[in-house]
Order: C-alpha cells, then structure tokens, then sequence
C-alpha cells in the first residue's frame, strides 16, 4: 500500500522552477532515499509534502488523504513528521519538554484545568513525559533529557530533532539531512536507529548526500535533479545508473 | 543506541541546577502558603500608611506584570500597549461603581473581561505582526485607547477623571483601610503568580514557547500558531486589566493621566530588568522598577538620573535580568557545596545559561 504519493508536483519560485513534475511514492514501512545534487529541489519536495509551502501545480496524498499546502498544523495532525536540515528546536526549553511540544494536540486537559492542576492535567503531564522520554531512550538520548537544548553538543541535538518529530506518532517520518555535520560513529548509531524504525508501517523519506548512509537504511532511492526524477531504484543500481553518474560528476563516462 | 548516555562522551550527572530546565518541583506545596503568608504579613508588619501604599502598587504591578511575561516572554510578542488594559479594567471597573452602583467585586469581574475581550480583539490582527512592528501597533493602540479616555466626555468624564470609585467588595464585605487592600490584592497577586506557573508548565505554555523559538518547527509539530499566540496576549491583557481594576479599587480615583506610554514602558522594563526568562524576573522586576523611585527620592532632583543609569547597566550587562544574576549566584553557591563533596569528578560548566 501506498502511503505518501506524489504526482505532477510543479513548484516555481518566481522564474525558477524548483520541482519540474515531480512523481514520487513511498510505500507504507518503506524506507525510501532522496538524493541530488545541492539545488536538485529535495528540500522544496520535503517542504511541499509537509504542507510548510504551497505548490503551483500536481498533488500529494498521505495515505489515500490529500496533503493542503500552506496547512503544516493539520499535516502534523494527521502523523507526517519531519526534521529540519538547519536544526530548529526550541533552544530554551529542556530537552524532554521540546518533544512534549509535539503531543500538544493530544491533551486532555483545557486550560482550566491546567491551571487547577486537575487530575486529567497531571494524567496528561505525566504520560506526556513517559512517552517523551521513551522516545530520548530509543533515540539514546535520556541522559540529557532534563538539559536545556541549546545547552547540547549538535550530535545530541540532532537526535533531539528525530525523537521530536517521532512524538507526533508519525506515519510518514520525513528526514532532511539528518547525518549532516555527524561524525562517523554517530553516523551509524543514526543509521541504526533509522532502520529500527522503518521496521513496522512507518514510511520513512531520508534526504541525505553520505551515500554509505544511504546504502544501509535506504530500501529504495529516488534521485532527483534539477526539479525532475531521473532515477529510482535499489541503493546499488542507482549507484550504477548512468545518468545518476552525469548529474552528480557532469560527465558520462563512470 | 541504546549506550550513547553511558558513554563518556555524555554529560555526567553532577550538575544538577546546571543548565537544567526549571520542572514542577517538590517544594512547590510549601512555596505557594509561604508566599500567601508572606503577603498577607507583610500588610501587617508594615505600619506606615506611605510604604503600605507602595506596598500594594508593587502588588498590582506584579499581577500586571507576570501576565506581561506570559505575552512577551513566553510566547515572544512584544507589547507596549499594556496600559490601555489596565486603563480598560480601571475604567471599566471605576465606571461600574460610581454611576451603576455595582459592588466592587462583580466591577473587577467585569473590568477583567473587557480586558479579555479587547485582548482578544487585539490579539487577532497582532497576529499578522512581529516584533518591531506589534510594537509599534500597541504602541499606537494604547494612545488610541489614552485619547478616547480624554475625549469620551459623556462617558470617562475626559481629563478630570473619575472619583470616588468606593463600594464594597460584595453585600456588606468591605475593604476600608490600605491594610485590608494590601491583604487583598496580596493574596491575588500570589494566586495570580501561581496562575501564570501552572500556565508556562502546562501544554499551553510550551506551545507558546515553542512558537516563540521557532515557529516554523511549531507548525511542523501541530501547534497551531494563532490559538497560541491570541492566548498569549488574551492572558497578559487580562492581568493587566485585573492590576487596573485593583488600581482603581485602592487609589479610588482614575483619571487619563495614569495610562501613558510610560506606564507601558514601565510595564515592559518590569519583565526585562527582572528577565524574561521566569516569571519570577517579573515579579522581582516588578518590586524593584516600583520600590527604585522612592528609594532614590533621596537623591531628589538626581533621581532619574541614577534610575535610568541602573536601568542602562541592568539590560546591558544582564541580558537575562536580575533572575538570571540570582539563579547564577545560586547555582555558583551550589557548585561549591558540589566540589567539595566530590571531588575528582569534573563539573560540568555553568556557563550558557
């Protein structure tokens, strides 16, 4: 089954067509790669289908539902998940109160009773917390869990971003350059962990340029460049793919 | 995965207070009665009817300015227009009394709200606005709210004001003396400090913050901006236009010339020299933006010069306000305690928050 399908995206900014028709699907507990050169429009496409842009032409659907541009509160609501290439959490809250953020909607308690300290209002603080912090464990990251963001190194910071998006209960987890700046050995914890959780239905799109990286959590690869899909496959043959080889060293021979 | 916290490379459990987030503590079920008798006290230990009287304006300023800190340190928004809610709860409040006859009580009630209800009018199109320029629009807004005070003659009495703002608190309860005010609005201000704690620990507050850090990465988490951010400022226009109905309640009299950018002013420097950071900065910058003038009436004519030199060193030296400089003095005192009982681990540094 599919969960995200895209089709026809057409996305311009001003003269420059940063989406040129694009079709992409990933299928529900698959782990699919988007690669391409820098400008190749995998960030505009991760943008669009977590309805932060609108788009100019095509559609997006999540699990048979169409996606609204511009709508990201509904597009969260509705389970897609993402982390952001320039990280963006919420620098003066503690680590464990950035993935709370993420559980807002599923409050019982109103304000009323927030303030009162009703029991719905501490139910909720308290299996809020819980499941916040089983997230940081699954992420490896419960030690800092009390710890000011900003406070992190950006290894742990990054895996904030993860456990983050993950607190929304995700069925389309979209990750933007989440290896970017990691060494090698939190490279492959990250890959470990990704591939645990592409274990169950969770869709999983992975933008990333470390093609090892890619190779171990990626069950498909979509490339992109200039705005268009130019090749789909398993890690290995779009490695081998010629014109993969043409957009990423500009020449046709391997 | 899971041994990423064991490993040496993460941080080591020590420093507790250090760069921690403050959480719902323990202490909590003594802070609030101590804080409740300490109001309530103070009305009593003190028995000069001047400082009492400057007692319970710090009292109101605090309410005021812990809904402040909700609206701009909480949630971000800027918002130099909160003496037009205190204006609207003073008014509102002083007009119930005097030509309807309402007892005192159900007259806060009311002005609290028209503060609410014009927070809400207010917090909708601020919503298209950030920084600099919201601002500037409350700003504008609290002008536009002191010029119909002058001008609605029929209605405000214009320039000369209203007086005579005296009935009882509800059937025959009635708060006669400063004192019996300054229990009063003692006791709102603890329970109104209480209010904004429980707000910035619940869902609500942390969407405010998140909202505030990155809104963006708040949408992405299905926080929805606008409730946030309408909430926010409803909060911090119904405080303000509680401390302005109680204002009108102590002093019995209101006139236009209390509600000018000043006061706004006042307001804001209030939660940026206690720090925006707790509501606790806004209380204690609260107490000192009050309680500074009369103590440097001894410096008579030179007064304000001292004033606004303080002020200049307090925001450019103590970006995070006199709450900052207390926690840091703490968290040092306890950083001492921490190295001598053990010794040969590292501490963790204290610098960065």
């Amino acid at each position: 089954m599919d969960s995200l399908v895209v089709s026809g995206l057409v996305k311009r900014f001003g003269g420059v067509v940063a989406l040129n028709g694009v079709d992409f699907r990933v299928k529900a507990g698959e782990t699919r790669a988007l690669i391409g050169p820098n400008g190749s429009g995998k960030s505009t496409l991760i943008n669009c289908v977590s309805a932060i842009d609108v788009w100019d032409e095509g559609t997006i659907s999540v699990e048979g539902t169409p996606v609204v541009g511009k709508n990201s509160v509904v597009a969260a609501r509705r389970g897609i998940a993402r982390t952001f290439q320039t990280l963006r959490l919420f620098d003066d809250m503690s680590v464990v109160e950035n993935v709370m953020v993420a559980m807002h909607h599923w409050r019982q308690a109103g304000l009323l009773s927030s303030i009162l300290g009703l029991p719905r209002f501490r139910e909720d603080e308290k299996r809020m917390r819980a499941d916040a912090l089983a997230l940081l464990e699954l992420c490896g990251i419960a030690g800092v869990a009390d710890r000011t963001a900003a406070t992190l190194p950006y290894g742990h910071r990054r895996l904030v971003e993860i456990a983050r998006a993950l607190a929304i209960k995700p069925r389309l987890l979209l990750l933007d350059e989440p290896a970017a700046g990691l060494n090698d050995s939190e490279t492959e914890e990250l890959a470990n962990l990704v591939k645990s959780l592409g274990k169950d239905t969770l869709a999983i799109v992975v933008v990333e340029h470390n093609m090892d990286f890619v190779a171990s959590v990626a069950d498909q690869v979509t490339v992109l460049d200039n705005g268009s899909v130019i090749a789909e496959g398993t890690p290995e043959e779009v490695r081998r793919h010629p014109e993969v080889l043409r957009a990423y060293l500009g020449s046709e021979e391997s | 995965m899971k041994n990423r916290a064991e490993k040496p490379t993460s941080e080591p459990r020590v420093n507790f207070l250090v760069g921690r987030a403050p959480r719902a503590a323990s202490y909590e079920w003594f802070l609030w009665p101590a804080l409740m008798v300490l109001a309530i006290g103070l009305a009593f230990v003190v028995d000069n009817q001047y400082w009492l009287q400057v007692m319970v304006n710090a009292e109101v300023m605090i309410i005021a300015a812990v809904g402040l800190y909700v609206t701009f340190g909480l949630s971000g928004q800027v918002s130099l227009g909160q003496a037009a809610f205190y204006a609207i709860g003073g008014y509102t409040t002083g007009l119930l009394v005097t030509k309807l006859q309402w007892d005192m009580g159900p007259a806060i009630l009311a002005g609290v709200g028209a503060g609410i209800l014009v927070g809400i009018g207010l917090g909708i199109p601020a919503l298209r606005l950030k920084g600099h320029y919201l601002a500037l629009a409350t700003l504008g807004f609290g002008q536009v709210v002191a010029m119909i005070l002058i001008n609605w003659k029929s209605l405000t009495e214009g320039a000369r004001g209203v007086s005579g703002i005296a009935a009882p608190m509800i059937g025959t309860f009635e708060l006669v003396s400063v004192r019996d005010w300054a229990i009063f609005v003692g006791i709102l201000a603890v329970g109104s400090i209480f209010v904004v704690q429980r707000i910035r620990q619940s869902t609500f507050g942390r969407a405010m913050q998140a909202a505030r850090d990155s809104d963006v990465a708040a949408t992405a988490m299905g926080v929805s901006l606008p409730h946030v951010k309408v909430l926010a400022f409803t909060v911090g226009a119904g405080f303000a236009a509680l401390a302005g109905s109680l204002n009108a309640g102590v002093i019995t009299y209101i006139s236009p010339g209390t509600y000018t950018l000043i006061l706004s002013v006042a307001m804001l420097s209030m939660v940026v020299v206690g720090g925006a950071s707790s509501h606790w900065g806004a209380v204690i910058g609260a107490v000192v933006i009050v309680f500074l003038p009369e103590v440097l009436r001894a410096a008579e004519r030179f007064y304000l010069l001292f004033y606004g030199v303080l002020l200049l060193i307090i925001v450019a030296y103590l970006p995070g306000g006199l709450w900052n400089l207390i926690t840091r003095f703490f968290r040092f005192i306890v950083s001492i305690f921490s190295k001598r009982q053990r010794t040969g681990l590292p501490l963790a540094s204290s610098e960065g928050n």
